[in-house]
């Protein structure tokens, strides 16, 4: 067997390897298939099978989940992260409530990242919902209950921060899933 | 019924290829070297195609001693029902075209 055709049957092998579940036996037919033709036609073939079933890979509704999921987590992971390094600021001006605030926060954000990881796309919904529900409250009360302060403005921009990014997250957790669902119903 | 759901140039010709001897069993090769398809184009078509039940798919054990076996494809009733269809509406567009012209 030459270069070139051990090439091809190595495309071929991958192509099996990164094949979805449901697009394996099409991804075996491809690989038998290459052994009936001939070596000058195998690289093309092999080429075109492989990116076929990276497009399959990419579009799976499994895949989508998968990465919906981990877009979420990293996010919530990063959001964490900033709450801690403004926790670190406010404590720094001697802000102690609105730093202990921020610390409290941040460990919320890192545990909605732990069940969103854990649990799937519902569980971010479940408990992002109520807290931007709350953060809604928050952001129209501010200036009814809460004295006026240097603060005040602050936490409205925090209390609409938390909606947008919230609702966001949400629309991400039910938007994906609902679409896959359609997209299946859509092929067959 | 069949629903009108694959169009495009090259399910056109896939099925065209695949309905000139509806009962025989294709293997992915001829079906490239007829239609003038990438094995990128085809494959995801024929899976699609029978995801949508148009096209029957079994494995059948190679004419040569030694190699694995092979898939083989043909159009189930359903889409021998579309083929004809697309047929149909291709040789009625030729007659059309034609029409205009004298």
């Amino acid at each position: 067997m030459n270069t070139v055709n051990q090439i091809a049957q190595a495309a071929l092998r991958l192509a099996v390897l990164i094949s979805p579940t449901e697009r394996r036996e099409w991804s075996l037919a491809m690989q038998a298939e290459i052994l009936n033709i001939s070596s000058d036609k195998a690289l093309p073939f092999a080429l075109g099978c492989l990116w076929a079933m990276v497009h399959a890979r990419a579009t799976d509704g499994n895949t989508l989940l998968i990465a919906a999921r981990w877009t979420l987590v990293l996010g919530a992971l990063a959001w964490s992260t900033l709450h801690v390094r403004l926790a670190g600021q406010l404590s720094a001006s001697s802000a102690s409530i609105p730093s202990i605030l921020a610390y409290v926060a941040a460990v919320a954000i890192a545990l909605g990242a732990y069940f969103t990881a854990v649990k799937g796309l519902r569980a971010t919904f479940i408990l992002a919902a109520p807290v931007a529900l709350l953060s809604g409250l928050a952001a129209i009360g501010v200036d009814y209950l809460l004295p006026q302060s240097p603060y005040s403005h602050f936490y409205k921009a925090i209390a609409i921060e938390y909606v947008v990014i919230l609702l966001v997250g949400m629309l991400i957790a039910i938007g994906v899933p609902h679409w896959v669902v359609q997209r299946e119903r859509a092929i067959v | 019924m069949v629903r009108r759901i694959n169009s495009s140039q090259q399910t056109r010709a896939v099925l065209l290829v695949l309905f000139e001897r509806p009962q025989s069993w294709r293997y992915g090769y001829d079906l490239i070297k007829e239609t003038g398809l990438r094995s990128g184009t085809l494959y995801p078509l024929l899976m699609r195609l029978h995801d949508q039940a148009l096209l029957d798919a079994e494995w059948h054990p190679s004419a040569q001693a030694g190699r694995p076996p092979r898939h083989a494809y043909r159009l189930t009733q359903n889409g021998i029902a579309l083929a004809e269809e697309v047929l149909s509406s291709t040789t009625s567009t030729l007659a059309g075209a034609a029409g205009a012209l004298a």
